[in-house]
């Protein structure tokens, strides 16, 4: 398969980067004559225009430039014009995620602390009852608390007492009537 | 000797750009002084009359020193000048005739004559090397001068014409396949 034209096009690549060649190209053009002359006419071409376009060129008239002179003192001699947008305006593309995370920021305060948040039924009055609750527990921590457990539990304990004599009452009363008297012991 | 030495040392064209942006206007005119004539011939490429192209020249150098500020010296003075120049012939036609196909942007697929050696005669090839590259299409025309009239590189070549390097490339191809098209095969 002929690959002419693929050497030729990356030949061409090279002549317009610098004109030099790697060594496959080298051997393919010392083997290929098609190539060897387009490679030639393409490179005496590229000379040919570099060295003709400095005889071509063509120099400007005496007075154009005298007039951009001219101009160009007188420009500098203007004042400086005023910007065209505010200072501040410049600065807005930085300032704009700044801004954003603090509105951010805002909402986020105002969500979490919102008014639309239910709130117990007995809101109105909760600080009267609280204020009473509160009363109950101080008094209730002046009291002295261990004497007045033992106030509750000391007739509980007479009672428990007396329950416990009359169920023994009953038992030496059954065993009595109907146990057989117990063999004397030994001597 | 000395002063054989200090002329040798010219500032460069960027160190020119860099001064004039300080505010030194003498530096801006020796921009010009050096400048005027490459882009005068650039733009006479796109433009067949000298006082039109005289023109645009200047409007290119004044547009060019209001533009100072914007230029940024990692890239060469002169590839920024030419964007201009282009900037400013395509301008220049956009007001004289709006909706008409601009030579800088034509098709670069306009076909070319049907036997083009036979135009030619063998007494004037030599002198009309650039003569016969007028006849290519526009941006393939501007490739070539770009690159081989102005000695600019591929990528600065793609710079000025607002386009990519692998286009650039396609151009300069077609163009010299073309122009050996144009100037026959009797080269030695």
């Amino acid at each position: 398969m002929n690959f002419c034209w693929l050497h030729q096009r990356l030949i061409s690549h090279r002549l317009d980067l610098d004109g030099t060649l790697p060594a496959r190209f080298i051997r393919h053009l010392a083997r290929c004559p098609t190539c060897a002359a387009w490679h030639r006419r393409q490179a005496r071409l590229r000379e040919r225009l570099a060295a003709e376009a400095s005889r071509l060129a063509i120099q400007p008239s005496p007075r154009l430039q005298a007039e951009i002179v001219l101009q160009i003192r007188a420009l500098a001699d203007q004042p400086a014009a005023p910007p065209r947008f505010s200072p501040v305006l410049r600065w807005l593309p930085l300032a704009r995620p700044a801004l954003l995370s603090l509105l951010a920021c805002l909402l986020a305060a105002w969500f979490l602390a919102g008014p639309w948040r239910t709130r117990p039924a007995s809101a109105a009055g909760a600080p009267e009852a609280l204020s009473q609750l509160t009363r109950q527990l101080e008094w209730i921590k002046s009291q002295d608390l261990l004497g007045l457990a033992g106030a509750i539990e000391k007739p509980l304990d007479q009672e428990i007492g007396l329950v416990a004599q009359d169920a023994r009452r009953v038992l030496d009363a059954l065993a009595y009537n109907f146990l057989p008297p117990s063999p004397p012991g030994p001597p | 000797m000395e002063t054989a030495i200090l002329s040798e040392i010219e500032p460069s064209p960027e160190q020119l750009a860099r001064q004039a942006q300080g505010g030194r206007t003498t530096a801006f005119e020796s921009l010009v002084e050096r400048f005027q004539s490459r882009v005068l011939n650039f733009i006479l490429r796109a433009v067949s009359h000298q006082a039109d192209a005289e023109d645009l020249t200047q409007e290119t150098f004044i547009k060019a020193y209001r533009s100072l500020p914007g230029y940024d010296e990692r890239s060469r003075f002169v590839t920024w000048l030419f964007v201009i120049a282009r900037r400013t012939v395509v301008d220049h036609f956009r007001r004289r005739r709006p909706g008409v196909v601009l030579p800088l942007e034509a098709a670069e697929e306009t076909p070319g004559p049907a036997d083009p050696a036979a135009q030619i005669s063998a007494r004037d090839r030599s002198r009309s090397l650039w003569a016969a590259a007028q006849k290519l299409p526009a941006k393939q025309n501007e490739a070539l001068w770009l690159r081989y009239g102005e000695d600019l590189s591929i990528a600065e070549v793609a710079r000025v014409m607002q386009t990519n390097q692998i286009h650039v490339k396609v151009l300069l191809h077609r163009a010299r396949q073309q122009m050996a098209r144009l100037l026959g095969d009797s080269e030695p």
